[in-house]
């Protein structure tokens, strides 16, 4: 018995960066596909880009406009991106106009007007720019109806072997019970909002037959170069490591090893948590900069000042990060707009570190990073983070997080965040008061499968950066921030000790 | 930059002369020509941007150039076609002014255009419709329309 065969499904890459995976790898050749959605979705663009990234002298493109957006303006503004190449306009890409045929309500010269336009053209792509202007749904006349149109149309072009797409204006609540939707092989739905002053662009593959899509909304961003989208379940960047590691790694300061018992154990997530001025970018600095001491590169990623300020910061604080930068071994990401989603947030990083293969990565703050997401985004925040930790340090990426704690000093909170949980190893910084002066010390709250010291420590931030002093065993109540002597507070002053 | 620039305005002229079969058309001659440059134009434009959006072209092209030839609406009526009779009627003006007044519509309507969707897009498409390469020959460098 002959062993069966199944038939290929060629895949064309979409052109839009990252769509290809939602997609599940891309359109099959000769789909018949629909992309619905509001109004300035990027529906457009995206079909633009998808024409211009697969037309070629032996797939010849054919856009047709039909009484949507005059084609006159969309050629104008389509051809601002960098993905319109003006020379595929030369034979290789037509546009066609069926405006004419549309206002006559009669769906039957329209589709004459397409198919005598694929036997002239031959077309291996087709764009139908918009279908939803086809606004009889049942011509009163017997004529044909658009789920009609759309039926024989979808015939027609897949036996002429071309990949198509019908765009359409179509919100979501009507595609649930639409016919015409049924007969499409892709369908994509293209979404924006406005929320508070965000706007929020977001793509969902309802179905795309022949592939296994990624569900749910999944980001996307218009700019220069087109519609770009940021898939909402990653892959890790490179599988590293498949056991769990018990590498243990300095943090860069030595007194903060010591609590830990040594640092911390590569892969690792951990959460500094303290109040403004106590020291989490001097430690965070300190993190990447014993990084670079050993070769690990490392990313730090900044929401609340521009990268010049925060080196400048670091410069001040004895750590170059910009000849650290210059040499390849430091990445910063400046992360500062307020519409942001988590998924682009995370491929901001992941491109950096694929560039470094960086093996640490500071996020300072935690706080800005929140701020910088678009409200929408905000609600997910916590599931969010979680997915950007896991991603991270699934593949050996050690991670600190800082986060700014605001609550009053005799409370004990790490974070206002509930993030707590998802982070691996905490460390505390906090101010207390002593002999009419403001002090610092630091402790750490967990870390994880190994132990470690449970001492309160006094620290300075020094310009050699935080010097990690002895154990506060000399007063009582420093958590209250207002401690009390336990015997003789007058020893000699050690860095970090209370000072008299 | 005009795009309706003298240039363009002498490639019509070409494309006219081309087309009535001769260098210095009388005025029968010059509206059968530009008529027929006219038809071939809109027909190629209609089938990428439209019947309305090309009628709205012409009829801002005519508007524009009756700024410089005052006579152009007594020649140009509603079916926007030249009369011969018209043409020939327009007294005072001569034959070559005619000329430039024909070339000058025409111009705008690729100038235009051009303003709009680039002249990258539009030239190739007024050269398939006339078939004539809309290349200034009496320029140098390849192709010269912009000034």
């Amino acid at each position: 018995m002959s062993e069966s065969r199944i038939v290929p499904l060629n895949r064309l890459q979409s052109g839009v960066g990252k769509l290809d995976a939602i997609l599940g790898g891309g359109f099959p050749e000769y789909s018949f596909n629909l992309i619905v959605g509001d109004p300035g979705s990027g529906k457009t663009t995206l079909a633009h880009q998808f024409m211009f990234a697969n037309a070629s002298p032996e797939r010849p493109a054919v856009y047709f406009t039909v009484l949507g957006e005059p084609t006159i303006k969309m050629l104008r503004y389509q051809q601002q991106f960098t993905f319109f190449d003006m020379s595929k306009l030369n034979g290789v890409i037509h546009f066609a106009n069926l405006t004419d045929e549309a206002l006559t309500n009669d769906l039957g010269k329209v589709l004459e007007a397409i198919v005598r336009k694929m036997e002239e053209l031959s077309p291996r792509i087709v764009i139908v720019d918009s279908f939803r202007t086809l606004t009889p749904q049942a011509a009163p006349d017997g004529s044909m109806s658009v789920q009609e149109f759309v039926q024989r149309l979808a015939m027609k072009l897949t036996t002429w072997q071309a990949t198509t797409f019908l765009l359409g204006e179509y919100p979501e609540a009507q595609i649930r019970d639409n016919p015409v939707f049924t007969m499409a092989d892709g369908l994509m739905l293209m979404t924006q909002r406005v929320d508070r002053n965000s706007m929020v662009r977001q793509v969902q593959v309802l179905k795309m037959r022949g592939n296994a899509p990624q569900p749910g909304l999944h980001t996307i961003r218009i700019s220069k170069d087109g519609v770009a989208a940021f898939p909402r379940m990653i892959k890790p960047i490179e599988e590293i490591q498949s056991a769990v590691t018990r590498e243990i790694i300095s943090t860069g300061v030595p007194g903060l090893d010591e609590l830990m018992g040594g640092g911390t154990l590569r892969g690792n997530a951990i959460l500094l948590a303290g109040p403004v001025g106590s020291g989490k970018t001097t430690t965070a600095v300190q993190f990447i900069a014993e990084g670079v001491r050993k070769r690990e590169p490392g990313v730090v990623v900044i929401f609340e000042e521009t990268a010049p300020k925060y080196l400048d910061q670091a410069n001040s604080l004895g750590f170059d990060l910009d000849a650290m930068r210059e040499q390849g071994l430091v990445e910063i990401v400046y992360v500062r707009p307020l519409d942001l989603s988590m998924d682009e947030t995370l491929y901001a990083i992941q491109t950096a570190i694929e560039k470094l293969d960086a093996k640490r990565v500071v996020l300072d703050s935690i706080s800005g990073l929140e701020a910088a997401l678009a409200p929408v985004f905000k609600e997910d925040f916590l599931e969010s983070l979680y997915r950007l930790l896991g991603a991270l340090t699934g593949v050996g990426i050690t991670i600190m997080l800082t986060v700014e704690v605001t609550e009053p000093y005799n409370a004990m909170r790490f974070t206002p965040h509930p993030i707590s949980f998802l982070t691996h190893d905490i460390v505390l910084q906090r101010y207390f008061e002593i002999n009419g002066e403001l002090r610092t010390f630091l402790t750490v709250i967990k870390t994880r499968a190994r132990g470690h010291s449970r001492d309160l420590r006094a620290y300075d931030v020094t310009p050699r950066g935080i010097v990690v002093g002895e154990r506060l065993s000399e007063l009582t109540g420093v958590i209250s921030a207002v401690p009390r002597s336990a015997g003789s507070t007058r020893k000699r002053r050690s860095p970090g000790s209370p000072r008299k | 930059m005009s795009l309706s620039s003298l240039h363009l305005r002498r490639l019509v002229k070409r494309a006219l002369a081309d087309t009535a079969g001769t260098q210095a058309p009388d005025p029968e001659r010059l509206a059968i020509a530009f008529n027929a440059l006219c038809t071939r134009l809109r027909h190629r434009f209609r089938s990428v941007f439209g019947t309305t959006a090309v009628a709205a072209l012409f009829a801002r092209a005519l508007h524009v150039a009756s700024e410089d030839f005052s006579w152009i609406p007594d020649v140009i009526g509603k079916s926007d076609e030249c009369s011969t009779e018209a043409l020939s009627a327009v007294r005072g003006v001569e034959a070559s002014v005619l000329e430039d007044g024909l070339a000058a519509v025409l111009a705008h309507v690729i100038g235009l255009l051009s303003t709009f969707v680039g002249e990258d897009l539009v030239l190739p498409f007024v050269q398939e419709a006339w078939g004539t390469a809309m290349v200034d020959t009496d320029q140098p460098g390849p192709k010269v329309i912009n000034e």
